[in-house]
């Protein structure tokens, strides 16, 4: 397992990390670098349960090596890989997992959790701005979609 | 074509812009340089057979074919696509020439002179409906300031070529096979007419939506009617036409008058144009777009005008104190030329950019007008003018002088009438794309009687969004109203009715408020309704009794409420002597009720008590403690107060902020401390801007010189607090904008320097695009000091949209707001576009290859004595100085390891590894 594991990442290389997923990709860096400190590596074996469908979700993942299943019950949704994101609705709130997720292979994950998040907020405004952006970004593509399903 | 540098700058291109620019040039070149044999052989002809005075005439048939080519162009602009179009005008061109040819050799009567000379109108017209339509597609209001003076050029050498070659073949080819000589030109626009139509296609066709629109004559009237700026263009538009035609009439009789021979007529007149296309080319070329960077677009097409108004006062001087044929025939070609110049170097093209910030459709609208409509009113107008006074017999030098004095004169007011709405439509362009509300009117008592029912049957959240409408206006109806929410079911709705009550201070719901008190079931709302009252019209008989309530809520409702607003002493100390004795009391639920209570009211002395709760061990009482020493301020609270800070770091700051004024001295001493971490001195700064005021902002500009590295910091938090600068501090304002503009010309030539190996410094690359942002967003904070703070933040909002459109718009209303000094050097760095030419526009700023490689942009960067730069461009820096193995000084690197700031740190750490 610990093959999986890179050296020591620094900040700013986690920093870099956050950079390259999608959902930050229009975040500048000065507030991923607000963003990383709370980035704890984790590392799972495959098979091992992330997280369960109807638990509550405190926190979100970040996919740095290895692929996770996204599955209800025995029916796979999704499998994501490297540079791939979920759970990061529930940084936000604290709704129930949807549906579970479990190592696809052996992974090395990056989790945040919500309430160092909540703590970010309070003091760095401009971090909430960020995150308000990128939901605000999400809305209008989504809105752009159903305008487009529509017609 | 390869171009130099210096060639792009004199003409104000941008590298990435020249293809398109060259290929405009050269189809207005063959397409002008057709019309001007065209010209030339239909009016030799005409003036080989007719007086001067029959041009009267052929003004009044142009004003129809030319409604009539209007008419028909609009009707194909919605019919076909914009490159079917243009394919579809160039071929009318190149057949007017060989249908005209093929006319003059059968047909000798009279008609075809005058339709022929008039016909060229037509041909002009729908050359510029076509040039004009496409340029205005493919450039935004930035691009079309700098460069219509340049594309449009080409139809000047066309014109001079034309003129000239006319003079010297006619007398081998004839007038008439002049035609055919413009046939081959118009035939040689061709392959450029593709090329640019192939650049066209890649940006949104204006003819897309056309279908969506009526029919065309009346979507005209409509824009003439309802878009200000356009009716006020085409009217100044008609003035300038109008203008030059009557000069150029005068100019021709005089002409006519002392050359009797053809020929030389002719040749005259050949040359005459072939020189003021030469000069116009020059100017359009190398003045136009610097005179619009400097003047502004006001005063450049002032000039013209201005220059008429001298020259036809000299030609009255003349003509009354010495009657000189030649003199006034020079004044006439001068004030011609000078007219005929300056409209196709500099109105034109200005005119043009006026009609930028239109939406794409409007811009081509107004085109029509101001083309199709407003240039044959000026022939009918002109031709009827001549006509009438012709015939009257009063037409004479003078006449036509006053006339003219009196348009130019007209010319300069349409010029500020168009200028105030174009500034106008600017502004509206920008806002529309973010604001749209919708107000009802109370003085309608159809709206009254709807919102009155709707206060009735409406939902808690229709009532209270109809309460806040109401709260943002007053007047007997609008207070009618929230009375009349007071009887709502809902307690959020009374509750907010009664916060409106007590905000607008409405004296008559007393008697409302008196029955909620008696009667309401709910206890908050009848706490809440005694502080209303109280507020509005207090009455010890009715408020004191109260304060013997065995019900909690309105027993502290009505010791406050006393606090407050009773005038009775002995009220007053009773009504302390509850609080102190509940803050005092063994029971801490007691103890936080008169905390709560002491945050509702700022008299009374408590500081004993607050400073004991301050150290209570219990966390909410102390939390509570220092929220009621915001609310009463004294020097012992706020010197406890200030201690507590790193252990209450929000909270102490909240009741900071509540203590308005008084805390600034304590707030200021604070961030000057050493030992304040960075965080808390911006969260203190914020503070300091949140209470706001005179004293906040003198405290906050002394701090941008006693706090370096913070400048952005408290600059960003003088905004905010509304900060206006004066006489006094204007100056020093200037300062911070001139070193911010230097700032942002380091960072171009840093960029410019990475440019080159723009993917293996990506990372640093895009941290220099973050300070550029942060200095941009600076700028305009510190502009909005001394400028309009509404037109800045548009322009900030603008920018931030990053589109190169509203990028332009915002940029457009940059010059047109801040000093050129402030104005010229900001848009060359903000601006979109080649970041060679942005450099070079700053070289002023910044002296040349102050970089000569990377290591020297690190060492700039961690160096942080000018610029004080981001952690994250310093973190970036000490990053790639070990990663990529660059040379900065080890001292450099160690002042990091001890920095507060964790990414920091790190990475200095990890650089200081192998430095």
């Amino acid at each position: 397992m610990s093959k999986l594991s890179p050296d020591k990442l620094l900040l700013f290389e986690k920093v870099l990390i956050l950079k390259s997923l999608a959902i930050f990709r229009e975040s500048p860096e000065t507030i991923l670098s607000e963003l990383a400190p709370l980035m704890q590596e984790e590392e799972f074996e495959k098979g091992a349960k992330l997280f369960s469908e109807g638990d509550i979700g405190d926190c979100m993942f970040v996919i740095y090596k290895g692929e996770v299943k996204i599955h209800k019950g025995s029916t796979t949704l999704a499998v994501l890989k490297e540079k791939e994101v979920f759970g990061e609705l529930s940084l936000l709130d604290s709704e129930t997992r949807s549906a579970s997720a479990t190592a696809n292979t052996d992974c090395f994950l990056f989790k945040i959790d919500q309430e160092p998040f909540y703590e970010l907020v309070e003091t760095r405004p401009e971090v909430a701005k960020g995150f308000i952006k990128i939901l605000c970004q999400r809305l209008r593509a989504q809105n752009e979609k159903a305008v487009a399903a529509n017609r | 074509m390869k171009i130099s540098r210096s060639l792009l700058r004199a003409l104000n291109v941008r590298r990435d812009e020249w293809w398109l620019v060259q290929k405009l040039f050269l189809l207005q070149f063959f397409q002008g340089a057709g019309i001007a044999f065209f010209f030339t052989a239909s009016f030799s002809r005409f003036l080989e057979h007719y007086p001067v005075s029959d041009l009267a005439y052929v003004f009044i048939i142009s004003s129809i074919l030319l409604w009539a080519a209007g008419f028909f162009y609009g009707k194909l602009e919605h019919r076909v696509s914009s490159s079917r179009l243009s394919v579809i005008i160039t071929i009318v061109l190149a057949a007017s020439m060989i249908l005209f040819r093929a006319g003059a050799a059968y047909i000798t009567d009279d008609w075809f002179f005058f339709v022929m000379l008039a016909w060229f109108n037509v041909l002009y017209l729908l050359n510029n409906l076509m040039f004009w339509g496409m340029a205005s597609q493919l450039y935004d209001v930035r691009q079309s300031k700098r460069l219509f003076g340049v594309i449009s050029a080409g139809d000047i050498p066309a014109k001079f070529i034309g003129y000239s070659v006319a003079v010297l073949i006619v007398a081998i080819t004839g007038t008439a096979n002049l035609l055919l000589v413009g046939f081959l030109c118009i035939g040689l626009s061709f392959p450029f007419l593709k090329k640019v139509l192939q650049a066209e296609k890649s940006t949104k066709g204006h003819h897309a939506d056309s279908s969506k629109h009526g029919p065309v004559l009346n979507t005209i009237v409509k824009d003439f009617t309802a878009n200000i700026l356009i009716r006020r263009v085409a009217v100044l538009s008609l003035i300038v036409s109008a203008c030059i035609v009557l000069i150029n009439f005068g100019f021709y009789s005089e002409v006519k008058h002392a050359y009797k021979n053809d020929v030389e007529f002719a040749r005259f007149i050949a040359f005459f144009l072939a020189i003021a296309r030469l000069i116009a080319l020059l100017i359009k070329i190398l003045v136009t777009s610097r005179l619009l960077y400097w003047l502004g677009n006001r005063a450049a097409l002032v000039i013209t005008p201005l220059l008429l108004i001298i020259l036809i006062t000299a030609l009255l001087l003349t003509n009354v104190l010495t009657y000189n044929t030649k003199m006034v025939l020079y004044i006439f070609g001068l004030s011609a030329i000078v007219v005929d110049v300056l409209n196709s170097a500099i109105n034109s093209p200005v005119l043009l950019t006026l009609m930028q910030p239109l939406s794409t459709l409007e811009r081509l609208r107004a085109h029509n007008i101001v083309k199709g409509i407003m240039d044959p009113f000026a022939y009918l107008f002109s031709g009827l003018f001549l006509l009438v006074f012709m015939k009257l017999k009063i037409f004479d030098l003078q006449t036509l002088s006053y006339v003219l004095l009196g348009l130019a004169v007209a010319w300069i007011m349409g010029i500020f009438r168009v200028h105030q709405q174009y500034l106008k439509t600017l502004i509206k362009t920008i806002s529309s794309r973010y604001f749209s509300q919708e107000e009802f009117n109370l003085y309608d008592p159809a709206a009254r009687e709807l919102i009155e029912e709707k206060i009735n049957t409406g939902t808690e959240l229709e009532v209270l969004y109809i309460l806040r409408t109401l709260g943002s206006r007053s007047g007997t109806e609008s207070n009618r109203l929230i009375i009349h929410a007071l009887h709502h079911p809902s307690v959020t709705v009374v509750s907010e009715a009664l916060r409106l009550v007590s905000e607008l201070h409405i004296k008559e719901a007393e008697s409302w408020l008196s029955a909620i008190i008696e009667n309401h079931p709910a206890d908050i709302i009848r706490g809440e309704a005694i502080k209303v009252l109280a507020e509005i019209a207090f009455q010890d008989a009715i408020i004191v009794p109260l304060m013997q309530s065995p019900d909690a809520l309105i027993r502290n409702s009505s010791i406050i409420s006393i606090l407050n607003h009773s005038q009775v002493s002995l009220n007053i100390e009773d009504a302390e002597k509850r609080i102190k004795e509940f803050l005092v009391s063994a029971d801490p639920a007691e103890k936080k009720e008169a905390l709560i209570m002491l945050c509702e009211t700022g008299k009374g002395h408590f500081d004993n008590e607050l400073v004991s709760l301050l150290n209570d061990p219990d966390p909410i009482l102390r939390i509570n403690a220092i929220k009621a020493m915001g609310y009463h301020p004294s020097q012992v609270c706020l010197e406890q107060l200030i201690k507590k800070i790193d252990d209450h770091e929000k909270d102490v700051i909240e009741a900071l902020i509540i203590a308005r004024e008084k805390s600034l001295p304590y707030l200021k001493s604070r961030i000057l401390e050493n030992k304040c971490p960075a965080k808390q001195k911006e969260n203190l700064l914020h503070a300091t801007g949140r209470i706001g005021g005179k004293a906040a902002h003198e405290i906050l500009m002394a701090l941008i010189s006693e706090l370096p590295g913070f400048e952005p910091y408290i600059i960003k938090v003088l905004h905010r607090c509304h900060f206006k600068s004066d006489k006094t501090n204007q100056p020093f304002v200037e300062s911070l904008i001139r070193f911010q503009l230097i700032n942002a010309a380091t960072i171009l030539h840093m960029q410019k320097k990475i440019v080159t190996q723009k993917e293996k410094y990506a990372v640093l690359s895009g941290a220099l695009d973050l300070e550029l942002q942060e200095i941009r967003e600076t700028l305009l904070f510190l502009f909005s000091f001394i400028y309009d703070r509404d037109k800045i933040s548009k322009i900030k909002a603008a920018i931030e949209i990053n589109k190169k459109e509203t990028n332009a718009n915002a940029i457009e209303l940059v010059d047109m707001t801040v000093k050129k000094e402030f104005a010229n050097p900001f848009n060359a760095a903000f601006e979109f576009g080649d970041l060679e030419h942005r450099c070079d526009l700053l070289k002023s700023l910044f002296p040349k290859d102050i970089f000569p490689d990377i290591n020297a942009i690190l060492t700039d960067i961690l160096s942080d004595t000018k610029t004080s730069y981001n952690i994250w461009t310093k973190s970036c820096s000490l990053y790639f100085t070990k990663k990529l193995n660059h040379k900065v000084e080890a001292p450099l690197i160690h002042k990091y390891l001890q920095s507060e700031n964790p990414l920091l740190k790190e990475t200095a750490v990890f650089a200081a590894a192998i430095n």
